[in-house]
């Protein structure tokens, strides 16, 4: 019997990147549709920032292009989660037609078929708004860039990233308990994205950050490193902390484990 | 009154569909309270920050924001009727026609439909809870029960009026076949222009002017104005007339799109 070869994971994700690319491409003018729908969306909530400034100036000490670099960061973040983890974002569909049961047959991890098993090219345009905002926050705030800065910011990207991230993955892994979707767990993205468009703590509330820090920490992706980089705070740890999502990342993917475990098909 | 009899049958079996939905009901009615103290926490912040350029009390503010929240699914301008694209779109819009009532009346009344059914399910228990918030994040009642009336009958008028600017949006897809795009810009554009991302007292003055000639202004912003004493009792019959009066222009124009678009449907049998 002929010995198959196995394919290492980086190039077969690299052959389902290309498949996925060129899918997207057969329907350009849809994909064109979706990719200026989804840059509109994050235009408005952008231009909202934008013209409550014009009235206000700044918002507890915080300047525009401060809160746009806030703003921008999330949005790079969550859009990059939304590329790259549709299959777990739509995963209640798989679960509820009893799809997930063919992944169960292939010869890899789960989560990595899930990973590949969709992508959301049209999601880019918010992603390259993202860089522009970037571009203008960073070319308008006052912040003397020294390397631990830059890295600051680079970890605080890589932070709001994997956050976003491990709470698609997390909202995949409840579906195998609740077999619907959780309309809740958009409280916790969706509002975390729209939280997160302003630093923390200007909503002026103590639970909000703590609960923001231990139990999902988004302040740990983006707020404790952004004190860091405006110079709020000098203290080193306030940029390593984005660090701490990755444990985040453990614990969802533990979750997901668990539901896998205790999977029951719906049956097709 | 014989001749509504379908619309009302048409609304109560859409009200039983949606009861079977407690259980979203409740997820929707929880993110909507997360929403809607995020949003009193930030515009909180931005009064602190500058009282002198803040248009609004801390109680119109928290009032808005809840009345928004409570009533959402009135005025979502997200949720676009489903089925009616999928009739558009799969041709079946043509069994529609061979009923004996004309389409516009009763996409609208289906329309209406299921977003009252879905924001009675909501609205009372947001409203009864907030109420009962610490000072500055309360849902506060109105100044006068004239104010509560004028809010009524204004919240009636907008939600017809929101109805008859989605018309237009689902009837573009006779012309364009495809959804998606007419849906963000749709959303978009009314969540932006009719208050529901920024309540309209904290935009620029130009804007608001500008946005005064547009029938955007008269959404949900007007009623929630009105009710809070933003907007002064003696001004309220001028919002009133005016919505009135892009209701007289808005529904003539969404039928008559209607039927241009229904003239350009091929039935291919089958």
């Amino acid at each position: 019997m002929k010995q198959f070869k196995k394919v290492p994971a980086h190039r077969l994700y690299g052959t389902f990147f290309s498949m996925h690319l060129r899918a997207a491409m057969e329907y350009k003018s849809s994909f064109l549709m979706s990719f200026f729908g989804m840059t509109l969306t994050s235009l408005a909530s952008f231009f909202a920032i934008w013209l409550l400034f014009d009235r206000f100036h700044t918002v507890d000490g915080y300047t525009l292009s401060e809160v746009l670099l806030c703003y921008s960061v999330i949005l790079m973040g969550f859009s990059v989660s939304e590329i790259f983890l549709r299959g777990f974002d739509t995963f209640a569909g798989q679960v509820q037609s009893g799809s997930f049961d063919r992944l169960l047959l292939r010869p890899r991890s789960l989560l990595f078929s899930v990973l590949v098993s969709r992508m959301e090219f049209a999601r880019t345009g918010r992603f390259l708004q993202g860089i522009l905002v970037t571009a203008y926050a960073v070319t308008h705030a006052d912040i003397v860039w020294t390397p631990a800065r830059a890295g600051a910011y680079l970890l605080m990207l890589l932070g709001c990233c994997v956050f976003f991230s491990s709470l698609l993955i997390l909202q995949a892994g409840v579906c195998f308990f609740t077999i619907e979707g959780l309309e809740v767990m958009n409280i916790f993205s969706h509002g975390g994205k729209e939280l997160g468009s302003y630093p923390l703590d200007i909503y002026g509330s103590r639970p909000l950050i703590l609960f923001f820090t231990f139990l999902v920490p988004l302040a740990c992706a983006q707020y404790y490193p952004f004190l860091y980089l405006t110079g709020r705070a000098d203290c080193g740890l306030y940029a390593l902390t984005p660090l701490w999502t990755l444990a985040f990342l453990l614990v969802c993917i533990g979750v997901w484990r668990i539901g896998v475990r205790k999977y029951q098909s719906t049956g097709s | 009154m014989k001749r509504l009899r379908k619309y009302i049958t048409f609304f109560s079996m859409r009200v039983r569909c949606e009861l079977q939905y407690r259980t979203a009901a409740l997820a929707g009615i929880a993110t909507q309270f997360c929403w809607g103290f995020m949003y009193i926490l930030l515009y909180h912040a931005f009064r602190r920050t500058d009282p002198s350029a803040y248009p609004m009390t801390e109680d119109q503010t928290a009032t808005y924001i809840w009345l928004q929240q409570a009533f959402l699914a009135m005025f979502a301008s997200w949720s676009m009727e489903n089925d009616l694209i999928a009739q558009i779109k799969d041709g079946t819009v043509a069994y529609e026609l061979c009923r004996p009532m004309s389409l516009y009346p009763m996409w609208f009344a289906k329309c209406m439909a299921s977003r009252l059914s879905r924001a009675l399910l909501r609205f009372l228990p947001i409203l009864l809870i907030t109420g009962f918030l610490p000072d500055g994040y309360r849902m506060v009642l109105p100044p006068s029960p004239l104010h509560f009336l004028a809010f009524f009958v204004s919240l009636v008028l907008a939600f017809l009026l929101m109805v008859a600017l989605l018309m237009p949006a689902h009837i573009a897809v006779f012309f364009l076949l495809n959804e998606s795009g007419i849906r963000s810009i749709f959303a978009n554009l009314v969540d932006f222009c009719s208050g529901s991302l920024v309540p309209l007292p904290l935009l620029p003055a130009g804007l608001q002017t500008v946005l005064s000639y547009t029938p955007f202004l008269y959404l949900q912003n007007t009623p929630y104005l009105i009710y809070s004493g933003y907007v002064p009792l003696s001004a309220a019959p001028r919002y009133i007339l005016i919505q009135c009066i892009w209701l007289c222009i808005l529904v003539p124009l969404g039928a008559w799109m209607m039927k241009k678009g229904l003239s350009r449907v091929v039935i291919q049998g089958g």
